[in-house]
Formats: structure tokens, sequence, C-alpha cells
């Protein structure tokens, strides 16, 4: 399974499948990745795009979690 | 399935059987107390969930506000409820429209900062395009509302403020309609995903909010009740799935 869509899997609960595709597309372009190449490595800098996005509808701790959930996939 | 739902449900299954077998003095008092039990389930849920988040994040300012509205509205009603069943008079307006209306203040805010948080997340809301043409068919639909029903309120022959009244509830829960329109853009976007549901109901809530209050403004019948109460329930829910989305 590609890194990209086990993020998406991860987050799908959350935004559903359709804005966890999204997210993963968007802050992946953040930093400067496409989606289908983001490597093991990529994790941390993804999560911690996405932290803000997390925290602002899930709340800090949700947000925390996730950061460390999604750096350690 | 909730403990606010099955008792929502058994409410609705008890309101047949009140208003068609029970006098005007009970039907009031069923009416009223489960007016007043459902917000105080709101104000509680909403107030749970504020606290459920960490201090100083903006979502928090937002389901704060909304939970003060709830509150606001509880104020309101123990105050109806203590003319209607202790006086036993049936003034409109009175004391509790100020705070009705007043309510409507953080509310109203409270969706506002919700919708400003979810832009501010990056994610895709759509394109102005089509919220421009959202908000001619709005437009439009008030428009239909206005000719049809609000206008012949405020060439009727009552006094100002009961007009003021009728014609500005509806109104001002039609603008409340507009903003969660926005919300259910969103929980479109969201759709399948625990926050969407929170976003859904706050929707409803207003929906039968509206339709209560145009109701009331022709016919004050009790059984209007069942859209308040049906209302209050749907924003005590907003706030449930917001805390369970936040502690799961």
């Amino acid at each position: 399974m590609e890194f990209s869509e086990k993020v998406q899997k991860y987050l799908a609960p959350l935004l559903g499948q359709n804005t966890a595709r999204i997210a993963v597309k968007t802050f992946s372009e953040k930093i400067g990745k496409r989606p289908e190449n983001l490597l093991r490595q990529d994790m941390p800098l993804l999560a911690q795009s996405m932290h803000g996005m997390l925290k602002t509808l899930c709340g800090e701790e949700r947000a925390d979690k996730a950061l460390k959930d999604i750096s350690e996939l | 399935m909730s403990w606010i739902h099955l008792v929502w449900i058994f409410l609705l299954i008890a309101c047949p059987i009140v208003y068609t077998g029970s006098n005007q003095q009970s039907v009031v008092i069923f009416g009223n107390i489960a007016k007043i039990f459902s917000l105080f389930v709101a104000g509680l849920t909403l107030t749970f969930t504020t606290n459920a988040y960490t201090p100083g994040e903006s979502a928090k300012r937002a389901w704060t506000f909304l939970a003060t509205g709830a509150w606001i509205w509880l104020f309101a009603q123990l105050i109806f409820a203590h003319y209607r069943i202790v006086l036993n008079v049936n003034i409109f307006p009175n004391l509790a429209d100020l705070f009705f209306v007043l309510g409507y203040i953080p509310l109203f805010a409270g969706l506002v900062v919700l919708i400003f948080d979810f832009r501010s997340t990056g994610l895709p809301m759509g394109g102005r395009t089509s919220y421009i043409v959202q908000a001619l068919i709005l437009l439009a639909i008030y428009s239909a509302m206005f000719f049809a029903w609000l206008k012949p309120l405020l060439l009727n022959n009552d006094e100002p403020v009961t007009k003021f009244l009728n014609f500005g509830y509806p109104t001002v829960d039609f603008l409340l309609v507009c903003v969660t329109s926005v919300l259910i853009r969103i929980s479109w976007v969201l759709r399948g995903g625990s926050l969407a549901k929170a976003y859904i109901a706050l929707g409803m809530c207003f929906f039968l909010t509206g339709v209560g209050d145009l109701i009331f403004a022709y016919r004050p019948i009790p059984a209007i009740d069942m859209f308040f109460f049906s209302a209050y329930f749907v924003l005590g829910l907003a706030g449930f799935y917001q805390l369970r989305m936040l502690r799961q």
C-alpha cells in the first residue's frame, strides 16, 4: 500500500473518504511532493503540515495524536 | 442511537396522544417542559463540547458561542413557561422574546466562526461561482417567502412589536439557514466523516426553528412545539456528535 493511501485510510473516518483524499493531495503538494511519490521519510513533514488543519477541525488533542500516528505510519 | 435520540423519539410518539387526548393546560405544560428539557440537553452537550477543546482554540470559540445561544434560549424558554404555566397568561410578545432575539446573536456568531475556521484549513470549499448561484437561489426562496407569507404579516393590524417579531423571527431563521447552507456544503465535502454529522445537525436545527416560527406567525397552535423541541434536540445532537468525534 502506498503511503498516501495509508494516510487517507487514517484520516477517512474523521474527514470522510473524499476529504481525506483531497487533504493528502493538498498537503503533499505543500511539502513539494505528489501523493503517489510520498515516502516513509516524508510522513513527519506531511503530518506537521496537516497539523493546523486537524487542530482547527478536530481540536488540539486529536491533532497531536494524528501528528504522532501519521509520522509513525 | 444515543439517549438523546431515544428521548426525542419518545416525545414525538407522545405528541399525538397528548395533543388529541389532553386538556389545553396539559398540552401547554407538555410543550413547555419538552422545550425546556431539550434546550437543557442542548446547552449541556454544547458546553461539554466547548470544554473538550483546549483554551485558545478557534473551534472552542465557535462552540462556546453556540452553547451560549442555547443557554440564552433556555433562559428565554423558562420565562415563557413562567408566563404560560405559572401565571397562566398568553402574551405575545413578552420578556421571553427579548432573550430569544438575544440568543440569535451568539448562534449566528458561532456558525460564522465555524465557517471561517474551515476556510482557514486550506481544504476546498467550492468555487466562487457556485456560491453566487447558491446566494441567488436563497434570495429567490426568501423573495417567494416574503411575498407569500411575510409581507401579509407586515400589512395586518397587529401592534408594531408583534409585526416586527412575526416578521423578524422567520427572517433571522432564514439567515441562519443561509449560513448553515454553507456548513451543509462543507458537510458534503466531508461526507462519510465524523465532522459532517455535527454540521448537518446544526443545519437541521435552524431549518426546523424557521419552519416553527413561520407557522407560529400564522397559527400559534400548541402542536408547533414539536418543531421547536425537535430543533433543540437536534442542536443538542450537534454538540453530542462533535463531542463524540473529539473523544473517540
